[in-house]
């Protein structure tokens, strides 16, 4: 059988098929390693704001002071006013950065690239060009609850 | 008397122990509880009960006094607690300082009454100084010191004792099928907390039999099968991902063997 | 493509590097080269994976004594395929060091380590070395009760040596006791400095191996077949030809390797506990002759043993046996070593296997005590004493 000379179109299946193996084989082992190096899915988090040190209640936010905690809807900066509480998220909507309540100025301000809010969440000056997002804030007995402003 | 005590602590390592009996480690011999002197019947039926081998309990814990003072009038002095053949209204309570969840339960049932001498209390089953390891069986007997041939009580005890024992049937066969599947799979002992814990869900039932009423059990039974569909769900999963993983060889053969003979062909070719 | 080739080799002139390439792997190979000689191709493969699974591992494992072992565990049942993953990488190592002794056999037998192909054997018997290395060094990693205390035990060996011994160990492991910075040295010496190793000494072996071409059977006063002569004489180029088997082989042994760690997943015991030994601490099987070994001669003697070996291993081509005979039925004296040796690394590894375990042979019970010896077991109403 060896010495009979192959056929092309055989040669050529063969060829390809080989390859294939080849492919398939890499692929098995690209996709083991992408399935194995997928993020697992993050926590949900709470509708409360947790701190670095567990829930956070709204007695630890002063007067005029203010907060910044981890919850479902990412990290909220919470700044306490005359009639009660503001929920902003608290992302810099520039490059990311964690903004800050500057009680002086009475302004949000992203310590990266000077990009400046007012409690409304609307960009007053800086790189930003986008608002930060308003959330609604309530105090319950187990902490800070955030949650999504309702439209309109 | 310190050297007796000494002695009972020394004795069990000594080669002596042997003769005494089974004297349960850092327990005090039946023969050094001076009580025994006299009341040497109770004390030979409590050196056999579980307070006595596994309770470490001594005579003061149910009648106070002091049971290691040789001296009749001093172990059963005032300031010694001794309260002697305890009333009949009061057993539940002393019985309740250590299973206060059947006490509370036996509350509930239709004995409930301590002090109606119709009704029983803890010790006309339990007995009082031979105390042993509650079981099913004990029904068969007890209730028919007052129920004899009373074809309701004895079906009724029938319905109770094969709830509970194909309860515990069930969990025995969890028990099993988890133990043999988590010699294959390591990764089940992960999972054995809810194994444990419809164990124990299930042995909330022992003090809700006191209370004689069926609903009372029915509802931990229920709450038991519930845990242990989730341990079964975990085991059915662990069967299905390895049955899964047996097909994946399969494959990797199917996908092998085709490689190889696509690579004879290819060498046939040269 | 060509395009891209045309501005490569407008600047490097790569033409005459390809051409090099081409002729060394198409460089026909003596007529004798059969099956036995793709096991090198399959050590390499088994290579790759170890590298894959063991970078992969490396982004979930902690290498520190709080987290190692829950980072393992997490990574065994909450990483997807992370259990295969490691059972790959678990799997891998054992594979490796069959393959590599088979291989090491194979040359042997074929006399392939003589003149002028002593480099590549002594660059294999450091590969050896290398591969045994990343077994001690891995075997800690898990941080797991076995881990830790097969950790202990083989590490204690060493202080018996004098005067060097009881310093040689505290530097190897850090510290007077196996703990964190045990666990920090072997993390960095197993996923950094050998396979740093590994990698040179492999690219070397190969190189040589391309380079000299495949050894012939003749003795090595006679002028060594050029590959023309090869071809004439029957010989197959090693591409495409060789390469082919080499690729079934290589396709078999990933086989065995997914196989074995779908279906038999890597053990992780309980969490390493320096203050409780567990039982029954053995180590891994390739080390089981040198455990074994210490139990008979005193320990000086028996720690020396490996390295020793591996020495003579070096010394094979350089100085034990330098004969010109290839063929392994006219060098007597050195093939009867190596068989009587081996049966006897061979026997010390089954002692080593049974020692301090209770098995049932035709029916009767059998304790094998610390130094493998049997002894009838009486038994007992059904009831084993073990």
């Amino acid at each position: 059988m060896s010495d009979s000379p192959p056929s092309g179109p055989t040669r050529r299946w063969v060829n390809a098929l080989l390859g294939l193996g080849v492919v398939g084989t890499i692929t098995g082992f690209a996709g083991s390693a992408f399935a194995y190096l997928w993020p697992a899915p993050g926590g949900a988090g709470s509708e409360f704001l947790v701190g670095k040190d567990g829930l956070l209640r709204a007695e630890d936010i002063g007067p005029d002071g203010s907060v910044v905690g981890r919850s479902r809807l990412g990290k909220i900066l919470v700044v306490r006013r005359r009639d009660g509480l503001v929920g902003l998220t608290a992302t810099c909507t520039h490059l990311g950065c964690t903004v800050a309540w500057n009680g002086a100025s009475g302004q949000v301000e992203c310590p990266c690239h000077g990009a400046r809010y007012n409690l409304h969440g609307e960009v007053l000056n800086g790189p930003a060009r986008e608002p930060l997002t308003i959330v609604s804030v309530t105090v319950e007995p187990d902490g800070i609850r955030v949650r999504p402003q309702l439209q309109g | 008397m310190r050297w007796l005590l000494l002695l009972a602590l020394v004795l069990p390592w000594t080669a002596g122990a042997q003769d005494m009996g089974d004297v349960p480690p850092g327990q005090v011999p039946i023969d050094d509880v001076w009580c025994t002197v006299c009341h040497y019947q109770e004390g030979d039926e409590f050196a056999l009960s579980v307070h006595y081998q596994r309770g470490l309990l001594l005579c003061d814990d149910c009648h106070g006094g002091d049971p290691l003072e040789p001296d009749p009038e001093m172990a059963k002095a005032p300031d010694t607690g001794f309260i002697g053949k305890p009333a009949r209204a009061g057993i539940a309570d002393i019985c309740a300082r250590c299973h206060s969840g059947p006490a509370e339960f036996f509350a509930l049932g239709p004995h409930a009454d301590p002090a109606n001498p119709d009704n029983p209390s803890c010790i006309t089953c339990h007995q009082n100084h031979l105390v042993v390891d509650a079981t099913l069986a004990l029904m068969d007997t007890a209730c028919a010191f007052c129920h004899a041939g009373d074809a309701a009580v004895v079906a009724q005890v029938e319905v109770i004792q094969t709830t509970l024992h194909e309860a515990e049937q069930r969990l025995y066969a969890a028990e099993s099928r988890f133990d043999s599947l988590q010699g294959i799979d390591a990764g089940l002992r992960r999972s054995r907390g809810m194994l444990v814990g419809a164990g124990a869900v299930l042995r909330q039932i022992d003090p809700r039999t006191h209370a004689l009423d069926m609903n009372l059990m029915d509802e931990s039974i229920t709450a038991f099968d519930e845990e242990a569909e989730a341990v079964g769900d975990v085991l059915d999963e662990s069967e299905g991902a390895r049955q899964r993983r047996r097909w994946a060889v399969v494959g990797v053969w199917l996908f092998v063997a085709a490689n190889v003979t696509l690579l004879w062909l290819k060498r046939r070719q040269l | 493509m060509q395009r891209l080739w045309d501005w490569f080799d407008e600047r490097l002139h790569l033409a005459p590097l390809w051409e090099v390439l081409q002729e060394n792997l198409r460089k026909p190979s003596p007529r004798h080269v059969n099956w036995l000689f793709t096991m090198g191709s399959a050590l390499l493969l088994l290579l790759g994976v170890q590298l894959l699974t063991g970078v992969l591992l490396m982004v979930y494992y902690k290498p520190s004594g709080r987290e190692a072992f829950a980072s393992v565990e997490a990574i065994m049942y909450e990483v997807p395929l992370g259990g295969l993953t490691r059972s790959a990488h678990n799997w891998g190592s054992h594979l490796i060091v069959i393959m590599a002794l088979l291989h090491m056999f194979r040359v042997f037998f074929y006399g392939g380590y003589k003149k002028p192909r002593e480099l590549t054997w002594i660059i294999g018997v450091g590969l050896l070395a290398v591969i045994l290395g990343f077994g001690f060094t891995g075997y800690l990693l898990p941080w797991d009760q076995v881990a830790y205390w097969g950790t202990v035990v083989a590490t204690e060996a060493p202080a018996s040596i004098p005067v060097v011994g009881p310093i040689t160990r505290e530097f190897m492991i850090g510290g007077n006791e196996v703990a964190d910075a045990t666990l920090g040295r072997f993390y960095v010496v197993h996923v950094f400095l050998l396979p740093l190793a590994l990698m040179g000494m492999v690219g070397l072996h190969l190189f040589l191996i391309r380079y000299q071409g495949i050894s012939s059977l003749r003795r090595t006063d006679e002028p060594e077949p050029t590959p023309e002569q090869n071809l004439a004489d029957g010989g197959e180029p090693f591409f495409p030809h060789h390469f082919l088997k080499d690729s079934a082989t290589m396709y078999v042994t990933l086989g065995v390797l997914v196989s074995l760690a779908l279906l038999y997943p890597a053990h992780i015991g309980t969490p390493a506990d320096p203050l409780s030994t567990p039982a029954g601490i053995k180590p891994e099987w390739y080390f089981l002759p040198a455990y074994q070994l210490l139990k008979y001669v005193p320990e000086v003697v028996g720690v020396n043993m490996p390295p020793l070996l591996l020495l003579i291993l070096v010394l094979l081509p350089l100085a034990i046996d330098t004969s010109p005979e290839r063929h392994p039925g006219r060098r007597p004296r050195v093939v009867t070593g190596w068989i009587v040796t081996s049966v006897l690394i061979l026997g010390l590894g089954v002692l080593g296997h049974l020692s301090e375990t209770t098995r049932t042979v035709l029916g009767t019970a059998y304790h094998f005590d610390v130094k493998g010896m049997p002894h009838v077991v009486e038994i007992t109403d059904g009831e084993g004493q073990d």
